[in-house]
């Protein structure tokens, strides 16, 4: 006999002698009442609930438009000093893409060095460039949650791991209707993948510890910085 | 009594009181007996106002506690066994201290499960009370403290141990007995919630925790600047009592006399001046004050 | 003497302080050495550890009080947390099995460890297999329990905690002091003297002096960073792993955890067989009353779900994830009728957070991976009552712990049930409990049972199970009231009257003042009858 099996031997064998009158009432139980145990926030109070949590997280929340989030974005990778954004090749990436490009254009003449390189990845990732050559990274996130002020991404092909991670400045997008009241209602309603992509990520804000005397830092391992750009008319 | 569902969803329930009964019972508890008997008579005389007969078995003991919660179950359940049996009558049973209140209360049914008195363990257990639990769930007393005898300003710190608080869950009780005396001030030291240190052989298992525990607690206590410690907990009372003496004998600290609640309410209600506070601790203050002069 | 060292030429200074630091790396292991009791009295007399502790207890029970402002939610919340911690285990074979189908249809290689010997040994062999020779941990205590890092160093692997707390501690070549914010028993200046003395920058030059917390954090960042950017394999914890759709979800502020299962080719989990439940629908609760009442955070930074390795088209994470779920002595409390509650722990850590013991003597005072009131439950049941049943008796039995856990483990009563398993009369070798018995007693019952104590409570039960002999017992006490001053006394009492005045029992035991004062003994469902019968 291997160890799975003795260990599983052990655990079937205390099962059957406890005899638990409670485990069939405990298990019925928990199918029942799903919802009861934690507040509910009203539809009405979402979208405030969604950025002020992500405020108290020390993320930035830009609301904006479908037409304008990739100009406004622009805008502030400009005045931040991005040099280099990574994106998924994806749709968002695209149209980010191409405003940027636009937007280097107007800003050629006054200033040539402001051209920010986007580059929307199709390839395995160096990690030494990931680490010290990019100052952003560009997601999309596919839902939010208000209780929280936190971001349902789920990763693929089309959207790295790292991006979220690695580079100091992550941006994440999202659309305003995207924006449900918490995790368990987001469970609830099976909004979770039915197969669950290799790797699916909450994230509220951007990374911090408070493990040197309870002193909050942020920037702990990965992002410094969160800004959060989500799409009112969308 | 059918308090059979014992799982812990059950025990959370709040629980249902009697009516007044005609007699009850007074569990003194072993410290009460010997270092605090004036808190019992008190309770007693209060009890008996209330014009309920009160029975003082005199084959009562300890409710076995420091064993059970020492790990020696045979023995707690030897000590117990005396309890069930000088208890045995259908009345209820006002119990002094929270500690003992939550020993028979919570854990005779556990000592007792699957032992010939179970029946008898479940049954105690459901009729015994915290004595502030069956003052104000059963007799309304903090209704009634408005014509007391003594009104003199007083500043007073009330202690609800831990096993009154969360065991027993009658930290409101306490607060609503004392707060509702005309001219007492409550006041509350910080971190009351926290636990005294003592525990019971806790205090002397692992004395130096324990210590360190009732030194923080008493100095809270001494910073509210209140004139009287008030506890429903003897053991407490020892704890952070004999730490307060020896801050002031350190000069470290005020003299701050204790009291088991049934006497601060009795000598409220009844124009006491503070004679009935603990004899033993009386003396030592005249006796320090006398030194002092 | 900080400033002296941000200020003076620093050469001289880091060789000073190196020497400082290896007297006290030194001095703290031998200390782990001696007893519960040398090691609590030496905390309570460190001033620096005692307001470090006193001042984090203060501040995370602050924070969750914060977050949970209404008390019937959160009774409510927790009577969810326990029902669905009480249904994975009531459930708890079949649902590892079921687990370990879904996680190996998603591609995650499952191993299953009876020992921490076995589960270090499974890990390594992981390890050697794919060449890999540095690691990099995620925070995870059940690598701590099976101490890991010493087992992998010791054959040639590097292994680095990377959760800013474990990194401190490691480099100070201590052990974590909490569960969830392993460094508290330090502070800045400790921690700015620590980084100075020990921590090297990846071009293998000292990280400059500084209290300041941002530029500490930033110091470890760039060294972490770096190696994150190339370890061979990462190996983390898991905070609950689901077992309908095999998946494992970590639970993290940093990105160390991150970092961990995404950045190296390999990624080992690790975790104990009690972290699973059945289904997603039973995560956001536990998730909520994790972070809520170990930080005070409505949600951590990060919560990483994991469901396989990197598929075909993926451009990142690893292409191996291994699961080892480890028995190491759980199998035996899931036996115990009365502990098995032990298993539903989420590892919070809000029961140290609330212990008053704790916050006085600190987590190294317990001498074990999990200290506080958890840890008291825990490390006595999975290593034994004879090396750790003295802990056993720092718990006053406040039932502050109790009170805080999100998942309402009774831990004062399972620490009392522990203390009876202690002093049972029925001694419990711990080579006799290794068979596939359906119940198991504890490893070591029986152990911490002496002839005195038990003399001891036999005389007690005597004395106050007779009641002619207590009233002699309590007349003696009250007639030689006095003798409680005497010299005899002082030292028969001295762990009480150290601190304390010495008690004095009353001139007249409640039983005659009662007596005398003509209150009945007994009753008597007869009112005529009763009052003459009260001689």
């Amino acid at each position: 006999m291997n160890s799975r099996e003795r260990i599983l031997q052990r655990l079937y064998a205390s099962q059957a002698s406890a005899q638990n009158p409670e485990q069939t009432s405990q298990t019925t139980g928990i199918q029942a009442e799903h919802a009861a145990g934690w507040t509910q926030l009203a539809q009405s109070e979402w979208l405030a609930s969604f950025k002020q949590n992500l405020l108290d997280n020390h993320a930035e929340v830009i609301e904006t438009t479908t037409a304008n989030w990739a100009g406004e974005l622009a805008q502030q990778l400009t005045a931040r000093g991005v040099k280099r954004l990574l994106s998924g090749e994806h749709k968002q990436g695209r149209v980010l893409l191409n405003a940027l490009a636009q937007f280097a254009e107007h800003q050629a003449a006054e200033q040539p060095s402001a051209a920010i390189d986007v580059q929307l990845v199709t390839t395995a990732l160096s990690k030494e460039e990931l680490f010290t050559a990019v100052d952003a990274g560009f997601s999309v996130a596919s839902a939010g949650l208000a209780e929280t002020g936190s971001l349902l991404v789920e990763t693929g092909p089309q959207e790295p791991r790292a991006l979220s991670l690695v580079p100091p400045l992550n941006i994440i997008l999202l659309n305003a209707s995207a924006i449900t009241a918490s995790f368990l209602t987001l469970v609830q309603a099976q909004k979770l993948p039915a197969h669950m992509p290799t790797n699916v990520l909450l994230i509220s804000g951007p990374s911090k510890t408070a493990d040197i005397q309870q002193t909050l830092a942020y920037g702990a391992h990965g992002p410094k910085e969160l800004i959060v750009l989500l799409l009112t008319d969308a | 009594m059918t308090e059979q569902n014992t799982t812990a969803a059950a025990s959370r329930q709040p629980r249902v009181y009697p009516p007044k009964p005609e007699a009850v019972y007074l569990l003194g508890t072993c410290l009460v007996d010997s270092f605090y008997p004036e808190a019992g008579m008190d309770a007693i005389a209060l009890l008996q106002h209330a014009g309920i007969e009160v029975i003082f078995p005199q084959s009562q003991s300890c409710c076995g506690q420091p064993a059970y919660n020492s790990g020696y179950d045979e023995q707690a359940r030897a000590v117990a066994r005396t309890q069930l049996q000088a208890f045995a009558a259908d009345i209820p049973v006002v119990v002094m201290m929270g500690s003992c209140a939550g020993m028979v209360h919570k854990e005779y049914p556990k000592l007792f499960a699957g032992q010939p008195e179970e029946a008898a363990a479940i049954a105690l257990a459901a009729r015994s009370y915290e004595f502030s639990e069956f003052m104000v769930n059963v007799l309304q007393l903090e209704q009634q403290l408005a014509q007391a005898e003594d009104q003199s300003p007083l500043t007073v710190a009330l202690h609800t141990s831990c096993s009154a608080r969360r065991g027993m869950g009658v930290a409101a009780e306490h607060k609503a007995l004392v707060e509702n005396l005309p001219g007492v001030q409550v006041v509350e030291p910080e971190r009351v919630a926290e636990c005294c240190g003592f525990g019971g052989t806790f205090a002397v298992k692992q004395s130096d925790i324990s210590a360190a525990m009732a030194a923080d607690k008493a100095s809270a206590i001494a910073a509210t600047g209140c004139q009287r410690l008030v506890s429903g907990d003897c053991g407490c009372l020892m704890n952070i009592g004999g730490t307060l003496d020896k801050l002031q004998g350190e000069k470290q600290g005020p003299a701050i006399p204790v009291q088991h609640l049934a006497s601060l309410l009795y000598t409220r209600l009844n124009g006491g001046d503070g004679s009935q506070i603990s004899q033993k601790r009386s003396q030592q203050y005249n006796k320090k004050s006398g030194d002092k002069a | 003497m900080s400033q002296k060292i941000a200020s003076d030429s620093m050469h001289i200074n880091i060789e000073q302080l190196q020497q400082e630091l290896n007297v006290e790396q030194r001095e703290f292991n031998e200390l782990q050495q001696r007893h519960f009791k040398v090691r609590a009295k030496m905390a309570l007399e460190n001033e620096a550890l005692r307001k470090s502790f006193r001042g984090a207890s203060d501040f995370l029970m602050g924070k969750r009080k914060a977050v949970f402002p209404d008390e019937s939610a959160l009774s409510a919340l927790r009577d969810r947390g326990e029902a669905i911690r009480q249904h994975s285990l009531a459930n708890l074979p079949e649902l590892l099995e079921r687990l370990e189908k879904n996680l190996t249809a998603n591609g995650i290689q499952v191993h299953w460890a009876e020992t921490a010997d076995e589960a270090c040994t499974i890990i390594h062999d992981i390890l050697t297999a794919n060449n890999a020779r540095t690691v990099v941990k995620g925070k995870s205590m059940v690598t701590e329990e099976i101490e890991l890092n010493h087992f992998l160093e010791a054959r040639g692997i590097e292994c680095l905690e990377s959760d800013m707390g474990e990194y401190l501690v490691q480099l100070a070549g201590e052990t974590p002091s909490h569960i969830i914010m392993p460094a508290i028993h330090k502070n800045k200046a400790q921690i700015a003297r620590l980084m100075h003395a020990r921590a090297q920058t990846s071009d293998g030059s000292q990280v400059p002096y500084t209290e300041d917390v941002d530029e500490l954090i930033g110091n470890a960042r760039a060294i972490l960073r770096d190696k994150f950017m190339r370890a061979d394999a990462g190996i983390s914890g898991v905070n609950m792993a689901v077992a309908n759709s095999g998946t494992l979800c970590l639970v993290e502020n940093e990105g160390n955890g991150r970092m961990t299962t995404t950045m190296p080719k390999l990624h080992i989990a690790v975790t104990g067989i009690e972290k699973v439940v059945e289904d997603f629908s039973h995560v956001p609760e536990l998730l909520t009353l994790l972070t809520r009442s170990a930080t005070g955070q409505k949600i951590s930074t990060y919560f990483n779900m994991i469901s396989g390795p990197k598929k075909a088209g993926e451009l990142d994470g690893p292409e191996q994830v291994h699961l080892v779920l480890v028995d190491n002595g759980r199998s035996r409390i899931f036996s115990h009728p009365v502990l098995k509650p032990t298993l539903q722990c989420i590892r919070c850590g809000a029961c140290m957070n609330h212990c008053p013991v704790y916050a006085r003597v600190g987590g190294h005072a317990y001498g074990s991976t999990y200290p506080g009131p958890i840890g008291q439950v825990v490390t006595p049941q999975i290593a034994g009552l004879e090396k750790h049943g003295d802990m056993l008796s720092a718990c006053s039995l406040n039932g502050a712990c109790g009170e805080a856990c999100p998942v309402r483990i009774p831990l004062p009563e399972l620490i009392r049930e522990l203390r009876a398993e202690a002093v049972s009369p029925q001694f419990t070798d711990a080579a006799a409990v290794t068979d596939a018995t359906a119940v198991q007693e504890v490893m070591g019952r029986g152990a911490k049972r002496t002839l005195g104590e038990s003399l001891i409570w036999r005389g007690w039960a005597l004395t106050h199970r007779f009641a002619p002999l207590y009233r002699i017992m309590t007349t003696a006490m009250t007639r030689g009231r006095g003798l409680f001053r005497s010299k005899a006394a002082a030292v028969l009492l001295s762990p009480w009257t150290d601190s304390r005045s010495t008690p004095q029992p009353a001139r007249r035991s409640l039983h005659e003042l009662a007596k005398a004062r003509g209150v009945a003994d007994q009753y008597q469902n007869n009112t005529a009858d009763k009052r003459g019968d009260n001689a």
